[in-house]
């Protein structure tokens, strides 16, 4: 089995009598959403408590001092040395700070919706310089990191908005789950935590398993490019399984919904498009940073700690607009990105991932060879040397707003009707206001 | 120069035949769906662009995120009225920014 980054699987969560001795301190603080300029949440850090208390962000422990995010900065690395590419940090206002009485030592009580969820054990409180500064010190500038950064970020980019709308302050120490909730109905149906992952893995005796990730409904290229990952990391054999592993946060106007994204994938499975118990479908909570090659870093930490021994990339990975090079996350893999302190790939360097990336470029669909093809990626030419049709985004958003059934090369039936089952739910087959405003006061849990 | 994709099925194909459109359908995907290319001038393009904030251009020159109703009118404006300026203009009147699109 593979083991942990860092090589010791973080579990942060109490239950019991031992939990229940922190539900009544008195320093207490309400955890509240991160908002964008129109007010609409963007990030929810109570998702990161669960990230990193569950294990999924091992070997971080909690939210972040001010020399570790320095450290983050300067060469991805956390103060232990193992390589981490975001600062990961509890932020508040100077009232929220004032009211709650926090101070290094203290036992903070962090509250979700009103009860006692986490405790955070305060070692230090700080000052964030500017924030947008700060954001930029996160994702890089075309001056600073022009090997793949292609653009000034702004607000335009929901990772950069992120840290660009963090509050004044910061409160850093190790975080433990003193009262877990309970997800809803869906969600708990997919929820597999390292430590159950990992279980699983064990106990199927799965050795080569390839993680792939998601924020889409699969489409027929995502199942190719699944199954040939699943190719290329077995080597004479095709690997034991794919882990999907659905990025679950706060969503923008246009994505599919959460309920259709995690329904879909196990449609493929229901259909026996894989083999069942050759494909699992999971999720993790994180406010995507869509942070393309850093994101790409986060991944690889995630599913290795679920014990995935395997990270397909294709092109754009966890991008969105075009501020990155949409090859940049195999460029990291390939060779590292030394502008932002990363020397060599992630799963070279020394306190490096031990996770391995299939990197694969497009696949698209050719109706001469009436089969979906590969288009190559870098420095790579096409199978066939036919006229090719693309699956974009805005096909699908186009086709499906148009009422359309879309053709089974395309979008399996079994994928299309849950789309469709959650289409009647919603009004609506992708993320609405209506959507946005609803899950971000429900959220996952109860 | 703008342009705009509209999807078709076999249902939407055969409502087709007979106009000046017909000529200009593509097969897509081994003819399970069919795509009409609509070219708009700048101003109309800019006209549709100002009309809907959510909309945007993609680097082929393609508006995209339009809302669903724009779409849907923008097909039955073309069938009406065999031209495309009309229908565009047409469907920019009757159309919305709807939060809530009927299931098929």
């Amino acid at each position: 089995m593979i083991e942990p980054h860092g090589g010791r699987l973080v579990y942060n969560v109490l239950e019991g009598d031992a939990a229940r001795s922190y539900w009544e301190l008195s320093t207490r603080l309400e955890i509240k959403p991160t908002l964008g300029p129109d007010g609409a949440p963007i990030r929810n850090p109570y998702r990161e408590i669960m990230s990193i208390a569950y294990g999924f962000f091992s070997p971080l422990e909690g939210f972040m001092p001010w020399n570790e995010v320095e450290s983050v900065l300067r060469e991805r690395r956390l103060l232990s040395g193992w390589l981490f590419p975001f600062p990961v940090v509890f932020d508040v206002s100077e009232e929220e700070l004032k009211s709650s009485g926090a101070k290094p030592g203290d036992d903070l009580l962090l509250t979700l919706k009103g009860r006692p969820f986490a405790v955070l054990k305060v070692e230090e409180v700080y000052k964030l310089p500017d924030r947008r500064e700060l954001a930029d010190a996160v994702f890089g500038t075309p001056g600073r990191n022009g090997e793949v950064v292609k653009k000034r970020f702004d607000e335009k980019h929901p990772g950069w908005l992120i840290y660009r709308s963090l509050k004044p302050l910061a409160i850093a120490g190790k975080v433990v789950i003193v009262n877990p909730p309970r997800f809803r109905e869906l969600y708990s149906r997919f929820w597999l935590p390292p430590a159950e992952s990992r279980k699983l893995i064990e106990a199927r005796g799965w050795r080569v398993v390839v993680a792939h990730q998601t924020r889409n409904v699969p489409h027929v290229g995502h199942e190719v490019f699944m199954k040939r990952a699943l190719f290329v990391a077995g080597g004479d054999r095709p690997g034991d399984a794919v882990l999907v592993n659905a990025v679950i946060g706060a969503k923008r106007l246009g994505d599919f919904v959460d309920e259709a994204i995690l329904e879909g994938h196990e449609a493929l499975a229901l259909g026996g498009y894989f083999a069942r118990g050759r494909h699992v479908v999971s999720f993790v909570l994180w406010d995507m940073r869509y942070g393309n090659p850093l994101e790409s870093i986060l991944h690889g930490i995630i599913r290795q700690n679920m014990g995935a021994t395997h990270h397909m990339f294709g092109r754009d990975h966890a991008n969105v607009g075009d501020f990155f090079d949409p090859y940049a996350v195999h460029l990291l893999w390939r060779r590292g990105l030394p502008s932002y302190g990363i020397d060599g790939p992630p799963h070279e360097v020394d306190r490096g991932l031990r996770i391995r990336p299939v990197l694969l470029g497009e696949f698209a669909y050719c109706p001469k060879c009436g089969e979906w093809t590969y288009l190559g990626g870098p420095g790579e030419g096409p199978l066939c040397g036919h006229e090719v049709e693309r699956v974009s985004g805005s096909l699908l958003w186009g086709v499906l707003l148009e009422g359309l059934r879309p053709p089974s090369v395309v979008m399996r039936p079994e994928v299309y009707d849950v789309v469709v089952k959650w289409w009647r739910v919603y009004g609506h087959p992708f993320v609405s206001v209506k959507y946005l405003r609803a899950k971000e006061e429900a959220l996952e849990v109860l | 120069m703008r342009r705009i994709a509209l999807y078709l099925d076999e249902g939407r194909l055969a409502r087709l035949r007979g106009t000046p459109f017909e000529g200009f359908v593509r097969p897509m995907f081994g003819g399970g769906l069919y795509v009409l290319v609509l070219e708009l001038d700048d101003a109309l393009g800019e006209l549709v662009l100002r009309r809907f904030p959510s909309a945007r251009v993609d680097a082929r020159g393609f508006v995209e995120d339009l809302p669903a109703s724009f779409r849907r009118v923008l097909f039955e404006e073309l069938v009406a009225r065999g031209e495309v300026e009309a229908a565009v203009l047409a469907a920019l009147e009757r159309a919305s920014e709807e939060e809530e699109v009927p299931p098929p």
